[in-house]
């Protein structure tokens, strides 16, 4: 709008400028203003006098009239400075059309001169200041006041197409998506002359993102399992769409928020599966740390298994080695005499059994030398280890 | 003559008079066409300093070039698999062809977007009508015929709006799909459903997969048993093996081998809590059997 000012100035100037003739009639009249005062003395006899003054006060007047056209002519070229602020880019036309192309054209921040509007006009763009887009089509009327405060209008039964928004997912159900583009004018001069109104067309490039994204997608991974693959298809589309038609703007997708939701009214719905899916972690966590437990207990069970395999094996050599030893220790003195080295380790051995005996029962033979006959009572259980002796 | 500077003054006035009624701008963001009394000239002008011919002869024309956004209403179209769905269209559009704009529309834009707005409608449910639900929405992306649905709509508007309306129809894009209203209940219903199905899947995914991971740790568990008994009996059989050579000795001797053995193991045997019953021809107590002899022979030997 400064702009226009500007170049309005500059025109009402030359308006009065135009009228030129204007403030010369208006000299005239003026002239003949002062001149009326002394006319009506000199009027009849003295001409010459008359005259004179007439062509005396034509003359200051044509001064006058010198010094301020003087004043507009530099009125006029001064409207011509104009400055161009620190977020803006300037484009100078000439006659209505551009004076460059691409970054020639632009007039960078600082302070400009051109003709004022009739030949040269000046169009000021905020090429480096955010501007936000907010998608409309994908979500449910929230006023001001009601976002203001954190609430939520209640959810109807149904969704209302004159005011719900919404998208439709791949699976054929419903959800929620809102999306914030943040864009720069990336070509000042396609977004102020090509375009009416670009961030009407940036945001319906948003909007039909949305159902783009929204078709591609089923609702719990747009809003759960892949919010980042969603995002991302949405932003490809937003890029090929503001490419494809060249909107002059830029964006870097990171700084922009897309938002999806299943409907309210299933809410609790998706919560309940929210919360059976955490179950079900659960549970598959508790197993995991049972077989981790087995599996250790496992590794140690084995390695018990093996070790006693082995001690049982250095065991078997070394009795053998041992028996072998003793065997080769015993046998000159069993080869001498084996009668006497069997009685003497016979004997010994049953002083050694005996010792160990518990129980010693020596049964005499009968005096006729018929065998005697002996009855032994076992208990029907087994007896216990640790019981006391049974007679 | 007498005064250069009225001269000067007067040349500047018929410049600027003379400009104004020969001389006329397009700015950069329109287009123009001049009309001589009252007819239309082919040519489009382009921005710049252009001349005419004064008032009455000739006139010009000026539109905005600038591309506008133009929106359809948000309508029900009957898909070629007879689902109701609501489609709402957006078109960027622009003057290309002043003439023939003027002409169409004499009432100026709310008469071409009025005109624009039926245009899109008949081709919206024409292509609508060609396409089954699932070219709308798909989970196979290349399934989705999203883009060739808003194509085959660019193509219709944009034929007739430059052959007709003289306007450059340059995007075209659905900006909001829906079902009806009646329709949302049902597919809230249905998607609680899937909801509760997802709860039973994953309450029988949570038990299956527990077990398949206990089992399998189970395996893993009689495996690895399994793996050291077998260990244990090989290095068993491989010490019995050793063993065996050592006993190679005992051969020198067999008799003496046995009794030692004997002896062994009658040790073994009798270790703990033992109760031997013995007679009298068991050594050392054959001993005793000669004093019985000794006694005996009072008695019938």
């Amino acid at each position: 709008m400064s702009d226009h000012d500007h170049s309005h100035g500059p025109n009402d100037h030359s308006h009065s400028h135009s009228h030129g003739p204007g403030p010369d009639d208006h000299a005239h009249s003026h002239s003949h203003g002062p001149g009326d005062a002394p006319v009506p003395t000199p009027e009849a006899p003295m001409e010459d006098s008359s005259t004179q003054a007439l062509s005396d006060a034509l003359k200051s007047s044509f001064l006058v009239v010198r010094v301020v056209m003087a004043g507009l002519i530099v009125l006029f070229f001064a409207s011509g400075i104009f400055t161009v602020g620190p977020q803006e880019v300037a484009i100078k036309l000439l006659f209505g059309a551009s004076t460059g192309k691409g970054e020639a054209a632009l007039l960078k921040p600082g302070l400009h001169w051109s003709f004022p509007f009739p030949i040269n006009e000046i169009v000021k763009i905020p090429k480096d200041q955010v501007h936000t887009v907010i998608s409309s089509a994908g979500w449910y009327p929230v006023t001001p006041q009601q976002e203001l405060a954190g609430q939520e209008p209640p959810a109807g039964a149904t969704l209302n197409p004159a005011a719900d928004g919404y998208t439709l997912t791949a699976d054929g159900n419903i959800m929620h998506v809102k999306a914030t583009l943040r864009y720069r004018i990336s070509d000042p001069e396609a977004y102020v002359f090509q375009f009416a109104a670009v961030s009407n067309l940036v945001q319906n490039a948003l909007n039909n993102a949305l159902h783009h994204a929204s078709g591609q997608f089923t609702v719990d991974k747009a809003t759960r399992q892949d919010i980042a693959g969603f995002k991302g298809k949405l932003m490809t589309r937003v890029q090929a769409l503001v490419t494809a038609q060249n909107l002059g703007i830029e964006f870097d997708p990171r700084g922009c928020d897309v938002v999806a939701i299943p409907p309210r009214q299933v809410k609790a719905a998706f919560d309940a599966v929210l919360e059976a899916e955490n179950d079900k972690r659960k549970a598959v966590n508790t197993a995991e740390g049972d077989a981790n437990t087995t599996r250790t207990k496992a590794e140690a069970e084995a390695d018990a298994i093996r070790n006693a395999g082995r001690a049982d094996a250095t065991r078997i050599v070394q009795s053998a080695k041992a028996d072998a030893d003793y065997f080769l220790a015993r046998l000159p003195e069993f080869t001498s005499n084996p009668q006497l080295f069997r009685d003497r380790r016979l004997t010994e051995t049953m002083a050694a059994v005996l010792g160990n005996a518990q129980e010693k029962y020596f049964i005499v033979e009968r005096t006729d030398g018929t065998p005697r006959e002996l009855r032994i009572l076992l208990n029907r259980e087994p007896l216990k280890p640790a019981a006391p002796k049974q007679p | 003559m007498r005064n250069p500077v009225t001269f000067v003054v007067g040349l500047v006035i018929l410049l600027i008079f003379g400009s104004i009624s020969f001389l006329f701008q397009v700015r950069e963001s329109e287009v123009a066409f001049l009309t001589t009394f009252g007819k239309a000239d082919e040519a489009v002008i382009k921005p710049g300093l252009r001349f005419k011919l004064p008032w009455p002869i000739q006139k010009v024309h000026r539109f905005d070039a600038r591309v506008h956004n133009f929106e359809g209403k948000f309508e029900e179209a009957m898909t070629l698999d007879q689902r109701n769905i609501l489609v709402l269209v957006y078109v960027g559009w622009r003057i290309t062809e002043p003439q023939k704009f003027n002409r169409s529309f004499p009432g100026g834009v709310d008469d071409a977007k009025r005109n624009l707005e039926s245009l899109v409608r008949s081709a919206k449910n024409a292509t609508v009508g060609t396409h089954n639900f699932s070219d709308f929405i798909n989970t196979d992306p290349a399934k989705l015929k999203f883009d060739e649905i808003e194509k085959e709509m660019l193509l219709q508007v944009a034929g007739t709006a430059k052959e007709k309306f003289g306007l450059e129809v340059k995007s075209l894009g659905i900006k909001r799909l829906g079902f009806p209203e009646s329709v949302t209940q049902k597919v809230f219903e249905r998607m609680k459903e899937e909801r509760q199905r997802l709860v039973k899947q994953f309450e029988g995914e949570g038990d299956r997969d527990a077990t398949k991971i206990r089992s399998s740790a189970e395996r893993e568990r009689s495996e690895k048993l399994a793996d050291a008994e077998a260990a244990a009996t090989r290095s068993r059989g491989e010490a019995e093996k050793e063993a065996a050579k050592a006993y190679k000795t005992l051969e020198q001797n067999k008799e003496l081998a046995v009794f030692l053995q004997k002896l062994a193991s009658m040790e073994a045997i009798a270790k703990e809590r033992t109760t031997l019953i013995l007679d009298q021809n068991s050594s050392p107590f054959d001993l005793l059997r000669s004093t019985n002899s000794l006694v005996r022979p009072a008695g019938t030997k």
